[in-house]
């Protein structure tokens, strides 16, 4: 696989959305509210249950974070000390999460540690390659899908709960979705990182509307008896 | 702590860089002295620093709807005591300006007191508002949402509700908000007392009650709060300050986390700045 091309493809699908959707002459579907993911399993797999497409080494690397955890080691999972779960583990997670939809923007608060994420509307991404733990998302309505393109992340993070590892190069985009009548909301998210994957793979999730739901103030420090001092981890 | 290039005087490391410079203080009442002889406040009129998204961040012109907060606000200036004026303490009980003093003298010898923040929890109410950092305000429906940069808080403002009873404590509580004409009034209860007021380490209870009338002034260029502060078991008496944050379209906050190499970790209740 041309990994140019491969790269060149999941950037090409958030632009042609950027260019098409103008053309959406309907208010988009309200997402907001709490939501809750519905059928939560730790370990992510690409459609039809099959494996993610890992490379040689990174599967090396998968294989160790379970062996490890199945003994009780986690600690290559830096969320056990308090620092953020990236984009999509937060999106894969069995806590709640709230959005809050607006014209230019969506904001996403995560009940885990009360991390927020913003998605702005009908731009570019951004030219900014710092890396950050949640990267930095743009989103565009595309009729009543919201696509929204997520990169410049570092590579401290897990793709989710189970331990699948990614690079500095992942590149996420999601399509988001209500279905059942506005009480579901689906979501297709595909992850492209070249170091990590042989090709693009996409999985889907579904959330289910938590209405009245009160959003407890979870804090992560609390919850592990406090922080501690510790060097910014190696990169892997 | 990754947090961009913000100014970074907040919490217990401020504590440490902004009360270095101060001369050591002998005399308990040296309370307003501490302010008086360093600069109370810091006046955020530098470069920003562009993080981000800065760069597609707009200079939109504030919304014409009075009752339209959203956007982002940046605090025009920050104070380490938040009392009902400049450098003036708050009308603490005995018992609780003792232990102010202590605070401000154990700052003063370079080892300030932990409180939640340094461990990267919530810096509770009304601290939070006083956070030199920018905050976003989202509006929907019967909420609105203050999206703080500094450590990632979030307060939820109900709008036209009550608080729940067996209201459980928490470290930014319960807020509940509604309008009155022009001006939002939140009130906020169910607050913890593992917090501070301030950066100078004002002690509260769980009674403590905050109440903050927000409203646009100046054309909607600033958004200005009248904070009143209640605390039966601390204070004689209630007191009120006033503060303006303004309008930055140009700013986007940015992902800041704290958890990561957190400097001002407490060791024996202690921060210690390494």
């Amino acid at each position: 696989m041309n990994r140019n091309f491969v790269t060149l493809t999941l950037s090409s699908l958030y632009l042609l959305g950027l260019c098409t959707s103008a053309q959406a002459a309907t208010a988009p579907p309200d997402l907001t509210g709490i939501w809750q993911r519905v059928g939560y399993t730790a370990a992510t797999t690409a459609e039809r249950g099959q494996t993610p497409p890992l490379l040689p080494e990174a599967a090396k690397v998968y294989a160790e974070h379970k062996a490890a955890a199945a003994k009780g080691d986690k600690s290559h999972d830096l969320a056990t000390v308090c620092l953020p779960e990236g984009i999509p583990r937060l999106m894969l997670k069995a806590e709640p999460f709230e959005i809050l939809q607006r014209p230019t923007l969506l904001a996403f608060v995560y009940q885990v540690n009360r991390l927020p994420r913003v998605v702005y509307l009908n731009e570019q991404p951004t030219t900014d390659d710092s890396g950050y733990y949640l990267g930095t998302s743009v989103g565009k309505w595309q009729d009543d899908e919201l696509v929204i393109e997520t990169r410049n992340f570092n590579d401290l993070t897990l793709l989710d709960d189970a331990g699948l590892p990614h690079s500095d190069q992942l590149r996420v985009l999601e399509r988001l979705s209500v279905i059942d009548g506005g009480k579901r909301l689906r979501n297709r998210i595909t992850i492209e990182d070249p170091a990590t994957f042989r090709t693009p793979w996409t999985t889907t999730v579904t959330y289910q509307r938590l209405p009245g739901y009160q959003m407890p103030e979870d804090v992560c420090a609390e919850r592990i008896g406090g922080s501690t001092p510790r060097p910014r981890p190696a990169k892997r | 702590m990754h947090t961009s290039t913000r100014l970074a005087c907040f919490g217990g490391l401020a504590a440490l860089l902004c009360v270095s410079a101060v001369s050591a203080q002998s005399n308990p009442r040296s309370i307003k002295r501490l302010n008086d002889s360093d600069d109370p406040t810091l006046a955020l009129t530098g470069p920003i620093v562009r993080v981000s998204g800065d760069a597609a961040a707009g200079s939109a012109p504030p919304s014409a709807d009075p009752r339209d907060f959203e956007g982002v606000w940046w605090i025009s200036r920050y104070e380490y005591l938040l009392g009902p004026g400049s450098g003036v303490t708050p009308p603490l009980k005995p018992e609780y300006l003792r232990i102010l003093e202590r605070r401000i003298r154990a700052k003063n010898r370079g080892t300030p007191e932990a409180d939640a923040s340094t461990d990267c929890r919530p810096h509770g109410m009304p601290r939070l508002m006083e956070s030199p950092y920018p905050i976003r305000f989202i509006q929907t429906p019967g909420q609105v949402t203050l999206l703080h940069e500094v450590a990632h808080n979030v307060r939820r403002i109900h709008l036209d509700t009550e608080h729940p009873k067996n209201l459980k404590t928490s470290y930014l509580g319960h807020s509940v908000g509604h309008w009155e004409g022009d001006t939002l009034v939140v009130d906020t209860r169910g607050l913890n007392d593992k917090t501070f007021i301030d950066d100078e380490g004002t002690s509260h209870s769980e009674q403590l009650q905050v109440v903050e009338r927000m409203r646009k002034i100046n054309g909607g260029k600033e958004l200005e709060v009248v904070i009143t502060v209640t605390d039966p078991v601390t204070l004689t008496e209630p007191y009120s300050y006033t503060r303006t944050y303004k309008w930055r379209p140009d700013v986007r906050p940015a992902e800041y986390v704290c958890e990561e190499n957190n400097r001002n970790a407490p060791q024996n209740g202690v921060t210690v700045a390494k």
